[in-house]
């Protein structure tokens, strides 16, 4: 135990020495102060009081907690914590593994009554310490202004703080390994944003295939339901054209599902970013009453879909992704990716000469 | 029980490096060893092998009474390598309690041990700065500190006084001299051999991987004692009953027109024929000097050829 405080207590003092761990933390807190300098009444919005007219951003359309917990989801979730938090948390301790195994500080650190694999893993949790805090600085400033200016207390918001963590984790275990590989931060920086890259392609293009998928799954029913439809009225329609329009959307149908299965067998096996993040919005849905997202594709006028609603596509693709994508495969798989990767990183660790 | 011993220590890097061929190395129970070599010749290795730094291909032998390998023996020693980095953030005193609790140092006595080390190693005003304003002695005496914050029963300290002035070279040796006052064992890894040579007990001379050489000072350089008996108008050869003895050409300092003759002995009763010799063919005894190869001496005779070239170190 004594060891490890001492290493958080070492890792605490790395991160205070960094301007840019309190850049962030100062910026965190900015931002949330802006959002709380932000009001909404009958008229409009407010910015430090002075009054913006709108005929739609107003509490008519918007009651004054849905305004906050939206500008929470939109801006809080989806762009500050999971990128510019992660990308400054990444730059803060991508060199954590580096400096480790650096010449001179590693035999002090292996010449200790210490073991390797708890040194390393030890060390690594103390590089999830910088998103960790951040998080929490950043949640809980959100949840007191929603809870001040919205009026509504929602102690739900809090889950984002592990999910963060959980979420920094899956790409910090990818550069702790490109750290222990080639001793340079600069390298392990580099490279750990091209597997987010990556990733975020994979699971875009996944999402991609997965839109087409259902929405000619829905065109396929539609067009089923319409030949029900005229057959019921009528037995002796003429349904041909409908019948080769449906021969075609089946054939579409088979050809996006041939896609999609191994494009999500791939996304099953890598850490789940984007997931993770619809994940938590989601939970924040059902748990803290914040409204469902749009489907930002907006793809279904590009799936040249004529009889199916947009509102009826994006429920559609929001009840697969509850149904499918819950924990356990958004999380849990990710979960498995990481083990994986920090096992290869403790085999390499405790097999090497410094 | 001897704090290191040592047998049958190798170790082949990938690439084919044999950096350690068979070592085989005994350091007894308070005393200070100094391990010598020329660059390449395996010593860090053979440190870094004993610290857990470094896998051995093979090796037997404990470390105060464990398996060299063991963790649990770390707790009971302190090391300071070579070319030691601390963390830039820290400040000496801080660099101390982190190690210190590294070495599972309950807090109350590190935070006493702390003051006690700092005073030890002259760093007591300069114990709240950050490492990173240290002259390289300074960092060097923390270090030395650090590696003592466990109270340990051994030491192993790699290169101790690079980078020191002459004065903390000397307060470096005081603190090894007491370490073994107080019954711990040493094992000094360095290049300065006068240093060595002023301190430590025994000594091992390694060369491409193997000890060539190992024992006391005294052992080691047993050959060369001798007695140096300058005298002016003196003869060329002096003929004794032990052998004959000729003149050497004058040492460097020597009186003009004196000669140097050599007894190979280190009893003084085996010179007095040669002094009886030399007054009856009425020469003048101008001093006679007990005498006997350097350390440094020694060294130089293990790691040069006869060319004079230095011995390559570590080989394929």
């Amino acid at each position: 135990m004594t060891q490890t405080l001492a290493i958080f207590l070492d890792a605490y003092r790395d991160l205070n020495s960094r301007k840019l761990f309190w850049l962030a933390i100062a910026i965190s807190g900015l931002v949330v102060l802006i959002v709380g300098a932000l009001g909404i009444n009958e008229a409009g919005v407010t910015v430090l009081g002075f009054q913006f007219e709108s005929k739609f951003v107003n509490t008519l359309f918007f009651p004054r907690d849905t305004f906050y917990k939206l500008i929470f989801q939109s801006l809080g979730i989806n762009i500050w914590l999971t990128w510019f938090a992660a990308i400054l948390a990444l730059i803060s301790t991508a060199s954590v593994v580096p400096e480790l195994v650096a010449s001179g500080s590693i035999d002090m650190m292996l010449s200790k009554p210490i073991t390797r694999t708890r040194l390393f893993l030890t060390r690594w949790v103390t590089g999830l310490f910088f998103a960790g805090i951040q998080a929490l600085v950043f949640v809980t400033a959100s949840f007191l202004v929603i809870g001040l200016r919205g009026g509504v207390w929602e102690p739900a918001l809090f889950i984002a703080v592990p999910v963060v963590i959980v979420f920094f984790s899956y790409l910090y275990c990818v550069c702790a390994l490109i750290g222990l590989l080639t001793r340079s931060t600069v390298a392990s920086l580099l490279l750990t944003l091209v597997f987010w890259l990556l990733v975020f392609c994979a699971q875009k293009a996944e999402s991609f295939i997965n839109g087409g998928r259902i929405a000619t799954q829905m065109e396929v029913a539609a067009i089923e339901k319409a030949i029900d439809v005229r057959l019921s009225k009528n037995a002796e329609a003429d349904v041909d054209k409908l019948r080769a329009e449906l021969a075609q959307e089946q054939l579409s149908l088979g050809k996006w599902s041939s896609a999609y299965w191994p494009a999500y067998a791939i996304v099953t096996v890598l850490p789940k970013t984007n997931e993770t993040t619809a994940w938590l919005e989601r939970e924040l849905v059902s748990r803290a009453r914040f409204r469902r997202p749009p489907n930002e594709d907006e793809n279904m006028r590009f799936f040249g879909s004529n009889r199916v609603k947009q509102k009826d596509f994006d429920d559609a693709v929001y009840d697969d992704a509850e149904s499918r994508k819950n924990v356990w495969w958004t999380i849990g798989t990710s979960v498995l990716f990481e083990a994986a990767t920090l096992g290869a990183c403790v085999w390499l660790f405790r097999r090497r000469d410094f | 029980m001897d704090a290191i011993d040592l047998h049958d220590v190798t170790k082949t890097y990938r690439g084919g490096v044999h950096a350690l061929r068979g070592v085989a190395l005994r350091v007894g129970a308070g005393e200070i060893f100094g391990l010598l070599g020329p660059n390449g010749a395996g010593k860090s290795t053979l440190v870094k092998i004993m610290m857990t730094v470094v896998r051995p291909t093979t090796a037997t032998g404990t470390i105060l009474g464990q398996p060299v390998g063991s963790h649990d023996v770390l707790e009971r020693v302190g090391y300071l390598p070579e070319h030691h980095r601390f963390p830039a953030y820290l400040t000496g005193r801080q660099v101390i309690d982190f190690f210190g609790a590294l070495c599972k140092v309950p807090r109350d006595v590190r935070r006493t041990r702390t003051e006690q080390l700092l005073e030890l190693v002259g760093m007591r005003d300069w114990g709240d700065r950050r490492v990173t304003t240290y002259s390289k002695g300074m960092q060097q005496r923390i270090g030395i500190a650090a590696a003592l914050v466990n109270d340990p029963q051994l030491v192993v300290l790699d290169e101790p006084t690079d980078g020191v002035d002459p004065v903390g070279r000397r307060d470096i040796r005081d603190v090894l001299v007491r370490l073994r006052g107080e019954g711990r064992s040493v094992m000094v890894n360095s290049h300065l051999l006068s240093e060595v040579e002023m301190v430590a007990d025994r000594v091992a001379i390694m060369n491409k991987g193997q000890v060539i050489a190992q024992g006391t000072i005294d052992e080691l350089t047993h050959a060369s004692h001798r007695y140096e008996i300058e005298a002016s108008g003196g003869p060329e050869r002096l003929d004794l009953p032990g052998g004959p003895v000729a003149a050497e050409p004058p040492a460097p300092g020597a009186a003009p027109g004196a000669r140097t003759y050599c007894v190979r002995t280190r009893e003084a009763r085996d010179v007095q024929p040669a002094i009886d010799a030399l007054r009856a063919a009425g020469a003048t005894i101008v001093r006679v000097t007990p005498a006997r190869e350097t350390l440094e001496d020694l060294f130089v005779r293990s790691v040069v050829d006869e060319r004079g070239r230095a011995l390559p170190g570590a080989a394929r």
